[in-house]
């Protein structure tokens, strides 16, 4: 059976026409206090949004503040001072290592001096047996002589006690100095690892705690970005609501225009169905307010779409942009205190292998002590045998014919002065060369000096200060965490009540597809009688009997475009929200 | 603070003209219809009033025209927010003494920029 004749059996046009007009009513009756409910809740809402944005923008108030701000920069000059405190360690370290080595060379040499002064000293020993037996064959013309020989005699014995003393110092300042050597060359290396070590982790320490600074720097303009779209949000919620009003004025209209077209049809019924010309203007009457509320359905389906997307938004920036702020917070401030208290760890790391380093480089300054007595004996020692060498020659001379093993012995102390003379300068030389290599050493020690982790120390003083004030930015975001979670599940809360209140609208204004059904009933059953359309006059009667009641033009559009047959107008898929026109 | 008196029979848009102007720091009374509307501009003084056109009892369209009588309204900036369009509508507001005119919806930030402009 088709719906022309399921229709034709159950009820008039005219009942049919009132259950439109019942459940027209009943849609309002029950959309109108919904739409109070929800008007009052998403006020509750939007005031509860506010608060939770005033507590979230105390937050971002201590991260806008200067001396906040201040921080990453005080944290930059720790990084390079800290940076160039490592590497002026590292360069130094190798610098020791090289002088160190330097050092080494140069004490062999000296050994092998002293063992040749040594050497030196035993034959000026010869020398002196070889005078005394002289002193002996001269008898009493070698008078004179014997003086000499005397003096050669105490000289050459005292020579070889002093350079087996000598001898015996180098040796062991030598030794000792090779051990301290050795352990430079094991310490050194390590030292230099671990610099490097820690120069890396100090570099990654600080590239985070940037990051760390940056992120923080950065939630102002995130709150910003969040501020702004939870008012487009709450903007696009009071056009939406709005949009019910101009909805409820047309469902009004139509409600009217159908009490019209119901009283028609009665009429015509009671006549055995009215004329032609009535029904088909009954008809084409229905057909208006079926285009109308059609695009009465449109649009509520639209605005109640836009109110979800509305509370979506708010409570999703909310979660993100304001819920985060204070977790962020704590967390950056953590992760830089901890970053910072890792650089402290990482300066007492290379504080305490400097101090190894020094301890051990210490000795060095004594080897020099130890030089310039043996240069300055060596020169003493040089003069005498010159001065041994020329009273021989003297002697010699005043012996005459005698005088051959006197020249001899005189010719062998002014070659032994010679050789003497030439180890002096090469002691000389050495002392110069030690000079020069402990004077670099204690250049080089000044990286790992107070002064080198003055500069260090101060750029911790100023970050230290900083963290304080980012340690009271964090207990700001503390307190406000707890509230702002509050605020939060409050608004949920609320977003939850406005999405039940738009359910319930939605089922109601479901109710538009059965009375558009029932309307469609009612036109068929119209038109199951063959009748003229209606002429151009009666069109216009009919087009000022519906437009006089119209407020909106949307309303006036549709009407338009039914009645012409033609597509009726786009829906306005925007609710921006109109502006003013001033006069 | 400034006072604005909202008058329009729906209750959504009252309540939705009292929540934009109340967050931007206006005071706003709410009236029901034309006639609420004229008693409450009668008993008080108001900075901004905002005025439906189609109400029961009086109009929008006479309840400016009553209004502007007031010696105390004659400057007083008066805003039509209504979901007519029409020209010989809007004229008829500006005739009777409507300071501008708004078709429904209003944007919110549209609402507040223009009477912090007419109402300093």
């Amino acid at each position: 059976m088709n719906r022309q004749a399921a229709i034709a059996g159950r009820r008039s046009a005219g009942e049919t026409m009132q259950i439109v007009l019942d459940d027209l009513a009943s849609m309002t009756s029950a959309t109108d206090p919904e739409i109070e409910s929800l008007t009052r809740t998403f006020q509750q809402l939007a005031g509860q949004s506010s608060r939770v944005l005033g507590l979230a923008s105390t937050i971002v108030e201590c991260i806008e503040d200067d001396s906040v701000k201040s921080v990453l920069p005080t944290v930059q000059a720790l990084g390079s001072s800290g940076i160039s405190f490592i590497e002026s360690r590292l360069e130094a370290t190798q610098g020791i290592s090289e002088t160190v080595a330097a050092e080494t060379h140069v004490l062999q040499r000296l050994a092998k001096m002293t063992r040749s002064q040594s050497g030196i000293a035993l034959r000026t020993r010869v020398l002196a047996m070889m005078a005394n037996i002289e002193q002996g064959r001269l008898g009493n013309s070698g008078a004179a002589f014997a003086y000499l020989a005397g003096e050669l005699s105490n000289f050459s014995r005292l020579l070889c006690e002093d350079t087996d003393e000598l001898e015996h110092r180098t040796d062991t300042r030598r030794s000792a100095i090779e051990a301290t050597n050795r352990v430079l060359a094991l310490e050194l290396p390590r030292l230099a690892a671990e610099l490097v070590r820690i120069r890396a982790e100090l570099g990654n320490d600080l590239a985070l705690l940037e990051s760390s600074l940056a992120e923080l720097g950065s939630i102002p303009a995130q709150f910003k970005l969040g501020v702004e779209e939870i008012a487009a949000r709450i903007a696009g919620a009071v056009a939406a609501i709005q949009s019910y009003d101009i909805t409820h004025q047309q469902i009004e209209h139509v409600r009217g225009a159908v009490r019209g077209i119901a009283a028609q049809i009665r009429a015509g019924e009671k006549r055995l169905g009215g004329s032609s010309s009535e029904r088909a203007c009954a008809s084409l009457g229905i057909t208006v307010q079926m285009c109308q509320l059609q695009q009465v359905r449109d649009t509520v389906a639209n605005w109640m779409s836009r109110i979800k997307d509305c509370l979506d938004g708010m409570l999703k920036v909310s979660a993100t942009n304001l819920a985060g702020i204070s977790s962020m917070v704590r967390a950056r401030e953590r992760e830089i205190a901890a970053g910072l208290a890792h650089i402290d760890l990482l300066e007492r790391e290379s504080k305490a292998r400097g101090e190894v380093i020094c301890g051990t480089i210490g000795e060095h300054s004594t080897l020099l002590r130890l030089i310039d007595e043996q240069v300055k004996q060596a020169a003493v020692t040089r003069q005498t045998l010159h001065l041994l060498s020329l009273n021989t020659i003297i002697e010699a001379d005043r012996l005459g014919a005698e005088a051959n093993a006197v020249l001899e012995l005189g010719r062998g102390i002014s070659d032994l002065s010679l050789a003497w003379s030439q180890i002096t300068d090469q002691s000389g030389q050495a002392f110069k060369e030690i000079s020069e290599l402990v004077v670099r050493i204690g250049v080089l020690k000044e990286a790992f000096s107070q002064a080198g982790e003055q500069r260090l120390r101060q750029a911790q003083v100023h970050v230290r200060a900083g963290l304080q004030r980012l340690q009271a930015t964090s207990e700001c975001a503390a307190k406000q965490a707890s509230d702002i979670e509050l605020g939060l599940d409050a608004m949920k809360t609320m977003a939850g009540g406005i999405t039940k209140s738009v359910d319930v609208l939605d089922r109601s204004y479901r109710q538009l597809d059965e009375i558009l059904n029932h309307l469609q009933d009612v036109q068929l059953q119209l038109e199951s009688v063959p009748s003229e359309a209606p002429g151009e006059h009666r069109m216009e009667e009919i087009r000022q009997q519906f437009s006089a009641s119209y407020t909106t033009e949307v309303e006036r559009e549709v009407l338009r475009a039914a009645l012409g047959g033609t597509a009726p107008p786009p829906m306005q898929l925007s609710l921006e929200g109109n502006g003013v026109e001033l006069f | 603070m400034k006072r604005v008196l909202s008058v329009d029979d729906s209750s959504s848009i009252r309540q939705m003209v009292s929540f934009t102007l109340r967050s931007a720091g206006y005071e706003v009374t709410e009236a029901v219809d034309g006639r609420d509307g004229l008693t409450k501009a009668v008993g008080s003084r108001f900075d901004l009033i905002i005025t439906d056109l189609n109400m029961p009892n009086i109009d929008g369209i006479q309840l400016i025209a009553a209004v502007r009588k007031l010696p105390r309204y004659t400057f007083t900036p008066i805003l039509m927010l209504t979901t007519e369009s029409q020209a010989e509508r809007k004229d008829a507001g500006r005739k009777a003494g409507a300071t501008g005119w708004i078709v429904k919806p209003f944007g919110a930030d549209q609402l507040v920029a223009v009477t912090r402009k007419l109402v300093r």
